[in-house]
């Protein structure tokens, strides 16, 4: 039966690799595993985590520069984790300029998913600390115009990042082009690595996330664009400027405490609002956020809204007037 | 990163009106290419082996939300059109089972015991137990060959969106509607002629019968909001409808053991899209239409359902 049953299975391995020209998790058997089944060469490691690590690679077949992120999975008892298939299976349905685009799909088994991606040059976060920030209107203009339009078209699918942040932006620097990356990916495997990592990726969490509320949506990701949106205008992460002990307090010290009135619900949702009552008098964005002009301000105001159900989205962000000056078009 | 898999339309009214054409235009990715029927038409081995494979999914699913099922047969379908091979061995046939039930459990994020699928699977049968390794390695096989694109958009994904075209304005008689499409869905996919259509087609004809079956006298507007709708194509609704229909008497019958030829006419919704031109030569036809009504034959769908005549909304 064991013969029986792995040659059956051979035989699928031996008909996928006649499909040498599928593009998608081309395998040739016999082939040691790894970066070879991936038609890349790795040139060097970019970047290591929890999950698993990136190579800079060359594609063998274009020449081109690409990303491969391998992830190690876990839990194999269960066979290919639940949240790799999901994760990939959306990558492989975002169509969008300015998404960056998964070229191929590999797993070598009993360890790693291997994801090829294309390469951009750098990331929004490198952008900023390394280059100074875009410093001229009509970069940051362009760049969270990109931003947006990515944004309103996964929300168009029902698909939230949940992740924005400078470092999954990703900059093509010839073409200032714009891509969103890391939808999520392997978060579940690295659990440990964001914990380390903590005030970073709070820095650009949603109120009713660090509320802990289950039940948010779309609007996240605005909230996270408005701290991106000021964050380029600024130089530096917003509410790292504000310092405070918590994140929550930086977004009250700045915005003001909230109230019944002015976001709804609240009350249930934090029964330890009273901590903040009477305690902050908003600061005001524009004490922060200065040299932004004042359709720019009015939009990031209205990203950086207490309440969920009160911030734009963003298919109306990109209509806003701060978009139709006909001088950065 | 999150999604609403099995309704991506939900809350329809929340989302910008190109969400819409979007669904309809990329449904056509997640079905088996046109000729995947004909290929299984040449032969009735591959048929009745399909229709295990079918079956042993159903076993699997029998607990579990109707799109689980639905969603592991079309990765079944998908899979044989890119492989092209049905295996003569009964292990075999379970292994591709047991990989598609557990992939689409996967994205549905359902969990399972992995046990009950042993005993389940091995029952009646001294036959194999696979170990996680092969399953994996199967789950793997599979994904490949769908070029892990395993979102596929189901009729389920549709209803809501045909649904709001009805105006049935009382939840509980949209639910009842549901829940009599999402059966006759579940019932046509086992057959093979259903899959030529597409997803979008299937939920809008699966919706119709139902709504034959359920609101009689709601059925001619419940008619004309599909046909107006500009994402589908009415005659490909007619052709489907009557599989459909076939179906689901074949069954009925079958159950009853009955072999008379049916009382319903076979092209009801042609006599319909009939009645409706009827309609709009000749202004308003009474007559024709009462006439309709009475010739109509009301089958209870497996439930006694009993609709308030209060409840109903004039179009």
């Amino acid at each position: 039966m064991w013969n029986e049953e792995s040659d059956w299975i051979g035989s699928f391995d031996a008909l996928l690799a006649r499909l040498a020209e599928c593009s998608m998790c081309s395998r040739r058997s016999g082939e040691r595993p790894g970066a070879a089944q991936m038609d890349v060469k790795i040139l060097d490691v970019a970047a290591e985590g929890g999950y698993g690590r990136v190579f800079r690679c060359l594609d063998v077949h274009t020449g081109a520069l690409v990303a491969m992120k391998q992830i190690t999975m876990v839990r194999l008892s269960q066979g290919i984790p639940a949240q790799i298939i999901r994760e990939v299976s959306l990558l492989r349905e975002l169509h969008h300029a300015n998404i960056v685009k998964l070229l191929r799909v590999g797993f070598t088994e009993n360890r790693y998913v291997n994801l090829v991606f294309e390469h951009l040059d750098y990331d929004l976060h490198q952008f900023i600390v390394n280059r100074g920030y875009p410093k001229d209107a009509t970069t940051v203009k362009s760049f969270m115009f990109q931003i947006l339009s990515a944004v309103a078209y996964c929300h168009s699918r029902k698909v939230l990042h949940r992740d924005l942040k400078p470092s999954n932006v990703l900059i093509n620097h010839s073409k200032r082009l714009i891509k969103l990356a890391d939808f999520g990916l392997a978060r579940e495997f690295a659990d440990d690595f964001l914990y380390t990592e903590k005030l970073g990726t709070s820095w650009y969490r949603a109120p009713e996330i660090l509320c802990h509320s289950r039940q948010y949506s779309t609007q996240v990701d605005l909230w996270s664009v408005g701290c991106i949106f000021a964050e380029m205008v600024i130089g530096q992460p917003l509410f790292q400027v504000i310092n405070c002990r918590d994140e929550l307090e930086g977004i009250f010290k700045l915005l003001g405490t909230p109230t019944e009135e002015t976001w709804p619900g609240i009350t249930k949702l934090m029964p330890n609002l009273h901590i903040y009552c009477s305690k902050f008098d908003p600061l005001g964005l524009e004490t922060f956020v200065t040299d932004l002009e004042p359709s720019g301000l009015n939009l990031l105001s209205m990203m950086l809204c207490l309440d969920p159900s009160k911030r734009i989205s963003a298919e109306a962000s990109l209509k806003h007037a701060y978009f139709t000056d006909v001088n950065w078009i | 990163m999150d999604f609403d898999l099995e309704n991506p339309l939900g809350n329809f009214h929340d989302l910008p009106c190109d969400a819409v054409p979007s669904l309809f235009l990329i449904e056509s990715d997640h079905i088996p290419p046109p000729n995947y029927c004909q290929s299984f038409k040449a032969s009735d081995f591959d048929i009745s082996v399909r229709r295990d494979v079918v079956s042993l999914i159903s076993q699997l699913s029998c607990t579990f939300d109707p799109v689980l099922p639905y969603l592991a047969i079309n990765y079944l379908d998908r899979f044989l059109a890119h492989q092209g091979i049905l295996q003569p061995k009964p292990w075999a046939n379970k292994l591709l089972a047991i990989s598609c039930f557990s992939l689409a459990a996967k994205m549905l994020k359902t969990e399972y015991s992995a046990t009950d699928v042993q005993v389940l699977m091995n029952h009646g049968d001294g036959g194999a137990i696979f170990e996680a390794q092969t399953i994996q390695r199967m789950e793997g096989i599979v994904l490949g060959a769908l070029q892990w694109r395993m979102r596929s958009i189901t009729p389920f994904s549709f209803i809501p969106f045909f649904v709001n075209l009805f105006r049935l304005k009382d939840p509980a008689l949209r639910q009842v509607l549901k829940d009599g499409a999402s059966e006759i869905i579940l019932k046509s996919q086992r057959e093979i002629k259903v899959l030529e259509f597409k997803p979008s087609t299937v939920a809008a004809s699966a919706l119709l019968y139902a709504s034959h079956e359920l609101f009689p006298f709601q059925y001619p507007c419940f008619l004309r909001a599909i046909s107006d709708c500009s994402y589908i194509n009415k005659e490909t609704v007619v052709q489907c409808y009557n599989v459909i229909h076939d179906i689901t008497r074949e069954e009925y019958e079958s159950v009853l053991n009955i072999n008379s030829t049916s009382d319903t006419p076979v092209n009801v919704l042609d006599e319909h899209f009939l009645s409706l031109e009827s309609e709009k030569t000749n202004g308003t036809n009474v007559v024709t239409q009462e006439q309709d009504f009475k010739r109509r034959k009301t089958t209870d769908y497996g439930n006694n359902r009993t609709v308030p005549f209060s409840h109903f909304h004039q179009c």
